[in-house]
């Protein structure tokens, strides 16, 4: 990874999505979004639901095509790429989705899920795969005995920490997580986060941390963005933005939130 | 935080099997349907024939001997080779039916099986692109659908070369729409799912993706379609052997020995009717097995074969 290089990881300019919805309507996903993240950080993106969250992250990936604007990653414009020309950069940018009982094939085994990426990056597969399936679960918190089941043998939260170590074994330098523990148990959540605060610390991950629990992003995120109806409302350090919200919509969503 | 938090600390795995209609119970629930037991014994019966026996039969069964000539059946005295008789030209019916058996089964399996993979593969396609390529191969398909498969089949064989060969591949060309418009509704909906936007996420392209991920999810229902097409694929070869059109001599299949016999049903019935129970009989047993296993497994419908209400409803 190349955490010492100076500037930031991603840098996203005027990134605009719009889904064409039936009989001409269309939908602007994200408007005109623009953001930095440095390295090492974790950005928090929050919002209410429908706000345009999950889209930016995919748009951000190119797992939908944005409509507009650029998405730098390291100096590399990866909107300028064709999609051949994309896919090597994909191992670089992993993201974690929110269900991980609808995001791990249901037919195969934690190993096939976990060495399925290597097959693509040809050059990450590793000389034993089984053993290094075992060492990615090792670092995810799940026991070695676990490689042969399938996802429809995991709780929620094992099936996410596996979906973590398929991420994992790519190697991947940002980490784009979209409300990776909000499908989960309350009591699982904060075993996930903490596995992910850890890795963060101990692998140099960069994070874009998709949430709408702003207790949790006040626990988690250096900065945080707040998005309503595609449009960023407000941006700034965790702290500012908590302390002094400027925008209404920051405002209501604060008092919304109980347990700040 | 120091250590990685573990999962299996406070979590616990299920230890439950998680496919309740794998393999070993869908045979444990055969067992419980005498309907579907006999269809698939019969079925397995045929295939042992079909396979074991042709090799040591095969010259037996095509020798002519015109003093046996339409030899009634249920007599010993020429051998047990002409236990049920004999045809027209005095060849030994029983030898006949097994060898008969072995084209009826050999086309009606090869040509089902090409149109399920062919079929497949373009409704996978189909569905996961959408597009110019799914106008294109549903409207071929809706053409097809139009014009009664028999009909297609008969145009085509009339024009070509009867033969073993272009008897499976217009038979399987007539049916691939069948599997076609199953595929694409399968990928239709399996092209949303979240794990296909994780493969995307770790870069694989489209193919791999319909490759890995479509194709084992779509296979379960297109083997069960293909069941259910082995009867009726099974009937149309008989009825283009029947018609003339299909296998030619020294090649037999069930079909063509009904329509051999014919012109004698009034003083020889078992040489028509004999290919023709056995063509009967086979659908059926196709039909029933098809039917048990789509019913089985269905997980809605699971639970009927597992528990089975005997002598009176169950109070709900
Ligand atoms: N594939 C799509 N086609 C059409 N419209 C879409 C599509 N995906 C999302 N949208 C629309 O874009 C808007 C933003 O959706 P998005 O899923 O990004 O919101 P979100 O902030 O992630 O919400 P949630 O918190 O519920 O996950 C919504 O109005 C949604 O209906
Ligand atoms: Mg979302």
């Amino acid at each position: 990874m190349q955490a010492d290089q100076p500037g930031p990881v991603l840098e996203v300019r005027g990134l605009r999505t719009v889904f064409d919805g039936r009989g001409g309507r269309e939908t602007v996903a994200v408007d005109d979004a623009s953001f930095d993240v440095a390295p090492g950080q974790c950005l928090a993106v929050v919002g209410e639901s429908g706000s345009g969250k999950s889209t930016l992250a995919r748009s951000v990936l190119r797992l939908v095509e944005p409509t507009a604007g650029r998405v730098r990653y390291r100096g590399t414009d990866l909107t300028a790429l064709d999609r051949r020309a994309l896919r090597p950069y994909r191992r670089h940018l992993q993201m974690i989705f929110q269900d991980p009982y609808a995001s791990l094939h249901p037919r195969q085994s934690v190993l096939r899920l976990v060495s399925e990426p290597w097959r693509i990056h040809r050059d990450l597969m590793p000389e034993d795969p089984c053993a290094r399936v075992a060492e990615l679960l090792e670092q995810v918190g799940m026991p070695p005995a676990v490689i042969d089941m399938h996802p429809t043998q995991l709780s929620g939260g094992q099936r996410q920490r596996v979906a973590i170590a398929r991420a994992l074994g790519l190697e991947p330098d940002v980490l784009v997580l979209d409300e990776p523990v909000s499908a989960l148990d309350v009591s699982i959540q904060a075993q996930v986060i903490a596995l992910l605060m850890e890795l963060q610390q101990s692998l140099g991950l960069t994070y874009l941390f998709i949430s709408h629990d702003l207790a949790l992003v006040r626990l988690v995120a250096s900065e945080v963005i707040v998005m309503h109806h595609g449009v960023f409302v407000e941006t700034g350090t965790t702290e500012r933005v908590f302390e002094d919200p400027r925008d209404e919509y920051t405002r209501s969503l604060l008092a919304a939130s109980p347990h700040l | 935080m120091s250590s990685v938090p573990a999962a299996s600390e406070l979590e616990v795995v299920p230890a439950a099997d998680p496919r309740p209609t794998g393999g070993r119970l869908t045979v444990h629930r055969l067992l419980r349907s005498p309907s579907a037991l006999l269809s698939a014994s019969w079925l397995a019966f045929l295939v042992v024939v079909a396979v074991a026996l042709p090799p040591f039969v095969e010259t037996a069964a095509n020798r002519q001997d015109l003093s046996l000539r339409l030899l009634p059946p249920f007599s010993l005295d020429e051998g047990f080779a002409f236990v049920l008789g004999a045809d027209s030209l005095g060849r030994p019916e029983l030898l006949q039916l097994v060898m008969g058996t072995r084209s009826s089964l050999l086309v009606a399996v090869t040509a089902v099986a090409a149109a399920a993979v062919v079929g497949m593969a373009l409704g996978l396609v189909s569905g996961y692109f959408g597009g110019w390529v799914d106008e294109i191969l549903m409207r071929i398909a809706d053409v097809m659908h139009t014009i009664p498969s028999l009909l297609l089949a008969l145009a085509v064989l009339y024009v070509l070369q009867p033969s073993v060969g272009n008897l499976v591949i217009v038979l399987a060309v007539t049916r691939v729409p069948v599997y076609l418009r199953t595929a694409r509704a399968e990928a239709l909906a399996l092209r949303e799912r979240v794990f296909v936007e994780s493969s995307r996420a770790v870069g694989a392209r489209d193919w791999r993706i319909i490759r890995t991920d479509l194709a084992p999810l779509v296979v379960p229902t297109i083997r069960t379609v293909a069941m259910l097409e082995l009867a009726s694929v099974l009937l149309a070869a008989a009825g283009l052997s029947f018609l003339g059109i299909g296998l030619q001599r020294p090649d037999v299949d069930w079909g063509m020995m009904v329509a051999d016999g014919r012109a004698y049903l009034a003083s020889a019935w078992w040489v028509t009717v004999l290919p023709g129970v056995a063509i009967v009989l086979t659908a059926l047993a196709a039909n029933l097995l098809s039917n048990w296993l789509r019913a089985a497994e269905d997980p809605a419908q699971a639970a009927r074969f597992v528990r089975r209400p005997r002598g009176g409803r169950r109070a709900a």
